[in-house]
């Protein structure tokens, strides 16, 4: 039943356009047709006129029916105004409709558009919230590590390379983040070791570093990790290679006992080499906080 | 006799002037409905094609969004794992 209804609606508006537009064809026609009435009848008054003895009659009667003609033409012409306008403001409530509903369409594609918008960015900004981090800027889990040898050769090939190349950033406050920064905060509570002593990368935790003499380039490009054997050659001031050099631009300290004291070898041997591009597996910190564990306790004497 | 005929002759000339008056007033009114006939219908007509001419102009302007309402709707069920 209410599936009918609906049909029977949809008829009857249907219907009721089509008598609309009947009664407006209908009206015209008739218009139409007062044409030949109107010719047939002046046709008839004149020949009447011409023929009868009675003049003033056929006068009197053609101006009366002239009168009549013009009012019947009136009548048609004004139904005919008026079933038109009708019609027409009939179809534009049609089309307004239309208007609406498809207004109505537009703003729920709109709407489904910026609901997909919306969550095509939130989920971009998830994604963006995942900070990765090089792996030899990852502290906290890497101290006690096992120190591998490809994070040394890192360490040497940064340090050449730190002193090659132009600090980019002046002090640790233009970048809060860097590894000095976690290095201080890491060590606040460790005392510096004896600043003569042999750089000791096994007993790294003793290294009481500050940002203001420690600074730290970021790697950018990667860095093949050189052996430990060149990393302690290094140490002792052979001019094979500077791996301290490589990543670390250090600066003359201030108090002599806040800087690293592995790194006053590095700084006093005369030649800096420029370190091949080594692989980077390890972080750099892998190096100065390794487990004790594994590598035994050497002394290296700095000349 | 003559006077009379005169009299007479002036008065029938004088009404036969009374009545072409009454007739070419009867044929000015005439005239003048048709005019004012005519006027209206031109002024109908003008004020149809300019209410048609909107109406049109309504027609295309529903028609292209209804185009692109369908395109948009198009891509939508054609791409649907967009919306997953």
């Amino acid at each position: 039943m209410q599936q009918r209804r609906p049909e029977n609606a949809a008829m009857t508006f249907d219907e009721v356009s089509l008598e609309r537009s009947k009664g407006f064809v209908q009206a015209l026609q008739e218009l139409k047709n007062l044409r030949p009435q109107l010719y047939s009848a002046a046709e008839y008054c004149e020949k009447s006129y011409l023929h009868s003895e009675q003049k003033q009659m056929v006068l009197d009667n053609l101006k009366e029916y002239a009168v009549r003609a013009l009012v019947n033409a009136v009548d048609h012409l004004g139904t005919v105004a008026y079933k038109l306008t009708d019609l027409f403001e009939q179809q534009s409530s049609d089309v307004s409709t239309i208007e609406l509903k498809i207004y109505c369409l537009n703003q729920q594609i709109l709407t489904c558009q910026t609901f997909t918008d919306k969550e095509g960015l939130r989920q971009q900004q998830l994604f963006g919230t995942r900070r990765r981090h090089r792996k030899h800027y990852i502290l906290p889990n890497v101290v006690g590590k096992r120190v591998e040898s490809s994070s040394k050769l890192q360490i040497a090939n940064n340090l050449t390379r730190a002193q090659s190349k132009p600090l980019p950033h002046a002090s640790g406050n233009l970048a809060p983040k860097t590894l000095s920064w976690h290095l201080s905060s890491e060590s606040n509570s460790a005392p510096s070791s004896e600043p003569h002593t042999a750089p000791r990368v096994e007993e790294s935790k003793s290294f009481k570093v500050t940002s203001d003499s420690f600074h730290l380039l970021e790697a950018e490009e990667p860095t093949a990790p050189l052996p430990l054997k060149s990393h302690l050659q290094a140490a002792k001031g052979h001019p094979t290679t500077d791996p301290a050099s490589c990543t670390f631009g250090v600066k003359d300290p201030v108090g002599g006992t806040k800087t690293l004291s592995g790194l006053k070898s590095f700084e006093n041997s005369g030649r800096r080499e420029i370190c091949p591009p080594p692989a980077r597996n390890r972080s750099i910190l892998s190096a100065f906080f390794p487990r004790n564990k594994t590598l035994k306790p050497k002394r290296v004497l700095v000349s | 006799m003559a006077r009379a005929g005169g009299m007479t002759n002036a008065v029938n000339v004088g009404i036969a002037v009374q009545a072409d008056w009454e007739n070419r007033e009867f044929i000015a009114n005439i005239s003048l409905n048709i005019r004012r006939l005519f006027d209206f219908l031109l002024q109908f007509e003008a004020t149809t094609k300019g209410k048609l001419a909107a109406l049109n102009e309504k027609l295309d302007v529903l028609e292209h969004r209804l185009q692109v309402l369908e395109v948009q709707v198009s891509s939508v069920t054609t791409n649907p794992s967009v919306f997953n």
